[in-house]
């Protein structure tokens, strides 16, 4: 009885460890891989209610960046951005000598920096308020933690600027599935 | 007891795991959306200065210096202050960008106004300042004493920059031929070279 007592403990013992591993094991790779159809980098804002702080600029740069906003709030996911003067976190509009159209940077759980580089998208534009509409999309697109990728989505870089200026379906579902 | 220090153990291993997988760096990671080009033709049209180069090894890491406001432009795409209502309170602003300046000893000019010998800056986004290592996403930076073979902007008062960090550069290798960056799938042969080649 005594045998058969240490038996089942032990094989209890073995039990709890091997759930234990496996338990251990799938969080790891839950929390550290990504589906092969998902692009996101962990390089956004941990909730996706962002505020930003109110930028001023001419009614040509403010309408069309108003409406990368509204883009991203009008689609079915958790998306959320809006302006607060009490928020960190910023969108420049300069002439930077660089050659990226938008530039994001991560400050933190809930901070970012956009800027939006005038001399490229004035130089490459044909459509202007699309371009700066989409532009934007894409620069909250990583504050979304989406990534960069090669389908049809606002994240794609060789996607046509004078046309997409809405989250493609495969944004959203990214977004979704983060969120 | 012992099935209790076994329990302690693997509920320690487990907590080691995860930490593991989920530490965490100083590392701040930049994002930029660049125009993406889709033959030699369009990164030869689109470069102001092309050219075979080494890196001599000597880089610098810099903030980038934020550009002024141009008040005289009264273009509003062009100047998106002009006819804009002042703001009565300040914004808060955003720290200058971090990027790495390496210097680049020409060996080849094949569109621009440059010459062989002459070394010129190119800057790339990122780098390592106050111990944050700031990176951007899917580019591979140059590296010292490797010839690239570079489509770049120029700017009066700034180093000039790649036009894309992934496709702007390709390595020379030593049999002469251009190797692309692992993401760029434009494909750079002599024949294009000589073909595209600009003489100023």
């Amino acid at each position: 009885m005594a045998s058969s007592d240490t038996r089942a403990r032990s094989a209890k013992g073995k039990a709890s460890r091997l759930l234990a591993v496996t338990l251990t094991g799938v969080l790891c790779v839950s929390v550290g891989a990504t589906p092969a159809y998902a692009h996101w980098n962990g390089t956004g804002q941990l909730i996706a209610s962002i505020g930003v702080y109110p930028y001023n600029y001419n009614n040509t740069w403010q309408a069309p960046m108003n409406k990368a906003l509204a883009n991203w709030n009008a689609t079915s996911s958790p998306a959320n951005l809006y302006k607060n003067r009490h928020s960190g976190s910023t969108i420049t509009v300069k002439s930077y000598r660089n050659t990226w159209y938008g530039h994001y940077t991560r400050c933190g759980d809930s901070c970012l920096y956009i800027k939006l580089n005038v001399r490229t998208i004035n130089r490459d534009a044909n459509n202007f308020s699309n371009y700066v509409t989409g532009v934007l999309v894409h620069e909250f697109g990583h504050a979304l933690n989406l990534a960069h990728n090669s389908t049809t989505s606002i994240m794609n870089r060789s996607r046509n600027r004078d046309s997409m200026t809405k989250p493609q379906a495969h944004d959203v579902s990214d977004v979704n599935a983060y969120y | 007891m012992k099935a209790a220090i076994r329990r302690l153990g693997a509920a320690a291993l487990a907590a080691l795991f995860l930490s593991a997988c989920s530490a965490e760096d100083t590392t701040v990671l930049y994002e930029a959306d660049y125009p993406a080009y889709d033959s030699a033709d369009a990164l030869f049209a689109g470069s102001k200065l092309v050219i075979e180069g080494r890196l001599t090894g000597i880089k610098r890491v810099m903030t980038e210096v934020e550009p002024e406001d141009d008040a005289t432009e009264t273009d509003p795409q062009l100047n998106p202050n002009a006819g804009a209502t002042p703001d009565t309170a300040t914004p808060p602003a955003g720290p200058p960008t971090v990027m790495t300046v390496s210097s680049v000893e020409i060996l080849k000019v094949h569109k621009g106004l440059a010459r062989i010998g002459q070394v010129i800056q190119v800057k790339e986004l990122g780098g390592t300042l106050n111990g944050v290592t700031y990176e951007e996403a899917d580019t591979t930076p140059l590296k010292s004493g490797v010839t690239y073979m570079l489509f770049l902007e120029t700017y009066p008062d700034s180093p000039a920059s790649l036009l894309n960090p992934e496709q702007a550069k390709y390595v020379v290798t030593s049999a002469g031929t251009y190797s692309a960056m692992p993401e760029n799938t434009v494909k750079l042969d002599g024949t294009d070279v000589q073909r595209l080649s600009v003489k100023e």
